[in-house]
């Protein structure tokens, strides 16, 4: 039976920008988590808006 | 996450401020709450679950009376206020929170209590509390994993049936982080929703339209799982209100009897479900696999009647095949060295037997087929397994219409009782069991991609109009490059989606690997545990090759389950160890905290878990009773006391099967104070 792959491997076959946003989406909610008070949604979007031109 | 202190003001019994010192973790890592039935052992656990979130747990009587009534006559309105502080550390911090109710709010919303989280630094608590108390103290213990590792051992066992995958799957969740996961996909999410209706300003009709079902779907399915959510704590909530029912009609003395025998019933159906559910799965893996058999009689005669009239007329094996024939003329010689001209004889005849004699492939077709057919002699013994596997299932299924019959007519004895708060209580329950039957058939169509407008089939329809948006053409580069970020965003959607089944499946194995490390120290049988594909805990017998569900006692069942919970506190220390591709995810010291442990476990188990607890997670709490506590829970456990306490329980008079003193390692300690008040003190040993 074939073995599924791993979340490292779905990880790294995703382009580069979608790795980008994935790490960010995670450290932005990481942050809020911590007590951060920025806005995860409008920080991820113009996160997004700077790397995919 | 370490319990470091807790110190109670008016929760309950316990008077004034009490505290209570937990050991830390390291060699002597347990501490012990003496207590008998009846003088706050409960109470002391609902003090942890109502600080942390405040709520109590199902089986703690009168959840809204925090403030005792007799306190509340004694104390003027204002003045009186129940408070629980508790102190611990978490990920390397220090924190202290600090959950209060006053007797006003008591008797207006009990549910509204005032909730403080505060940092602890240098070991003075930061003036400045948390925004979001709450929701902190949600990320530092979320009440999934509370409800799991703050636990009333009697009723344990029940993690272990069927219907609680979903607590298992869910407590897996959290404590392993996948939450993380989840809530960064929601942020992600709303990118996606953002980027859409700034696209659609671009877009033609086509698009638009194309942009305006994806938000429909989206909101679809937002209410769908909205409504899936709500559905499910129903069914909690019912089941909880059932559970209490049935606590309420045990105590009455007119329906105890009956409603024992309920219970008793009612485990036994829930053993049967799960054997129910393995037969199904049996007779699933024996149809995929040799279910054609059974289906192929005729076909089988036919090809049995074809090979022996072709080995009848001597076509197989064949004596020469066309390709030998073919070859020698090819050659020009024949076998016996005649050369083969042109207009010979011998060539002439050769090509009469190349006319005639069997084609090679044929040949070689036929004796695979008479091969295939001979192994398919076996058919009589699969159909005669299937029957068997088939006659077992209708067995139990049999068997629990019968106990469904037993409780209805327990049903139907309650309400012939001459007792009006029985039947009361019966009506009640019937209705709470027909609504939670309601809620297990909308969940079911909600989750089957069989209905349109199920989630599953809406899930379907949002990733097709997804590829279509992004395949659609864009008018100016501005559209052209919205179009890529949204599509961007929602592949990383995807992905994210993938990677979280990925970790699930991959924890799965993790923590197969533990529970059955841990089930092979405990267990004296030569049983073997394991979580299925469904979250399901199982408990197996290997006989010859195969593996057998095994169907258990209720002390086996909690032993089960505590193996299962260690294992869960267990993998949650390592999580640092198991790579992962997103860092950082949750994990950690987290304790265990029991009520009652080892009441339906026999002495020679009681010793084992007591000796294995201390070792499995790093932090120990045990509130027992003396009968629980003497022989060898003591004799397994002493050596790792930490801090050791006992409830000093005050009242006009002992409670039946109390007793009046505790013996503890050969010390006597009063534990009842003859007292015109009711209250519990808690003294340290």
């Amino acid at each position: 039976m074939d073995q599924k792959p791993s979340s490292k491997e779905i990880f790294i076959s995703a382009d580069d920008a979608v790795q980008k946003i994935i790490i960010k989406a995670v450290e932005l909610e990481r942050s809020k988590r911590g007590g951060e008070g920025k806005n995860p949604k409008s920080e991820l979007l113009k996160h997004i808006k700077e790397i995919v031109s | 996450m370490i319990l470091r202190k807790i110190v109670l003001s008016n929760f309950r019994q316990f008077r004034d401020k009490q505290e209570i010192v937990f050991a830390p973790p390291g060699e002597k890592n347990v501490t012990v709450v003496h207590a008998e039935n009846g003088f706050g052992k409960t109470a002391l656990l609902n003090a942890l679950h109502w600080g942390f979130w405040g709520k109590t747990t199902i089986d703690f009587s009168k959840p809204y009376s925090i403030i005792t009534d007799h306190l509340a006559t004694e104390c003027s309105l204002r003045d009186t206020e129940a408070s629980v502080e508790i102190w611990y550390s978490h990920q390397e911090e220090e924190f202290y929170l600090k959950r209060s109710l006053t007797l006003a709010q008591q008797r207006t919303d009990p549910k509204k209590t005032n909730i403080q989280l505060h940092k602890v630094v240098h070991g003075a608590v930061e003036q400045k509390p948390y925004k979001s108390s709450e929701y902190t103290i949600e990320t530092h213990l979320p009440q999934a994993m509370g409800d799991m590792f703050f636990f009333n051992g009697e009723n344990l066992d029940q993690l272990s049936l069927d219907k609680n995958a979903h607590q298992i799957k869910e407590a897996i969740f959290k404590v392993l982080g996948l939450e993380l996961l989840e809530s960064a996909e929601l942020i992600a999410k709303d990118s996606v929703s953002v980027l859409s209706s700034e696209l659609r300003k671009y877009s033609n009709d086509i698009g638009q339209s194309l942009i305006d079902n994806l938000v429909r779907c989206e909101n679809e399915l937002a209410n769908l799982n909205t409504r899936k959510c709500e559905l499910e704590k129903n069914l909690d909530a019912i089941e909880k209100d059932i559970k209490w029912i049935e606590n309420e009609l045990e105590l009455n003395n007119e329906s105890r009897l009956a409603q024992q025998r309920r219970r008793d019933i009612q485990r036994n159906i829930d053993s049967l479900v799960t054997h129910i559910a393995d037969k199904e799965e049996e007779i699933g893996k024996f149809i995929s696999s040799r279910g054609y058999y059974l289906f192929a009689d005729d076909l089988v005669f036919a090809g049995r009647s074809a090979v022996q009239e072709l080995e009848r007329d001597g076509k197989i094996p064949a004596k020469f095949t066309s390709t030998v024939l073919q070859d020698i003329m090819d050659s020009g010689r024949c076998i016996c060295s005649t050369d083969l001209n042109a207009h010979s004889e011998c060539r002439q005849s050769i090509q009469l037997l190349i006319d005639a004699a069997a084609d090679k492939s044929m040949d070689e077709a036929a004796q695979t087929i008479k091969s295939a057919l001979s192994s398919l002699s076996a058919i009589d013994g699969y159909k005669d397994e299937f029957t068997e596997l088939k006659d077992r299932y209708d067995e139990l299924k049999r068997d629990r219409t019968q106990l469904e019959n037993e409780l209805n007519e327990v049903s139907r004895k309650i309400m012939q009782l001459d007792d009006e708060d029985a039947q009361n209580l019966e009506g009640q329950l019937e209705v709470k069991k027909e609504k939670g039957r309601e809620c297990d058939r909308e969940i079911a169509n909600l989750c089957d991609p069989r209905i349109p407008g199920s989630i599953p089939n809406r899930e379907k329809l949002r990733d097709s109009l997804n590829d279509q948006i992004s395949a659609a053409e864009q008018s100016n580069d501005a559209a052209k490059r919205l179009s890529r970020q949204r599509e961007a965003t929602e592949h990383a959607r995807k992905v994210m989606r993938d990677m979280i089944n990925a970790e699930k499946e991959d924890l799965r194995t993790h923590l197969n690997n533990e529970i059955s490390n841990e089930y092979s120290r405990i267990m004296l049988h030569d049983y073997k545990a394991r979580l299925s594909s469904g979250f399901r805990l199982e408990v197996c017998k290997e006989i010859g090759s195969e593996s057998q569900t095994v169907g258990l006692s209720t002390g086996q069942r909690q032993i089960t389950s505590l193996v299962f919970i260690a294992a869960l506190v267990k993998l949650a220390r390592r999580r640092k160890e198991i790579p992962t591709i997103i860092k950082d995810l949750w994990g950690g010291d987290f304790p265990m905290v029991m009520d009652s442990p080892f009441g339906q476990l026999g002495d020679t188990y009681r010793g084992r878990i007591a000796k294995w607890l201390p070792t499995v997670a790093p932090q120990v709490v045990i509130f027992v009773s003396d009968s629980q506590w003497r022989g060898p829970v003591e004799e397994s456990v002493e050596q790792k006391i930490g801090t050791e306490y006992i409830l000093e329980y005050h009242a006009k008079e002992l409670k039946s099967n109390a007793s009046q003193k505790a013996v503890i390692r050969g010390n006597v300690f009063d534990q009842f104070i003859e007292d015109s008040e009711e209250f519990t003190k808690i003294r340290t040993i």
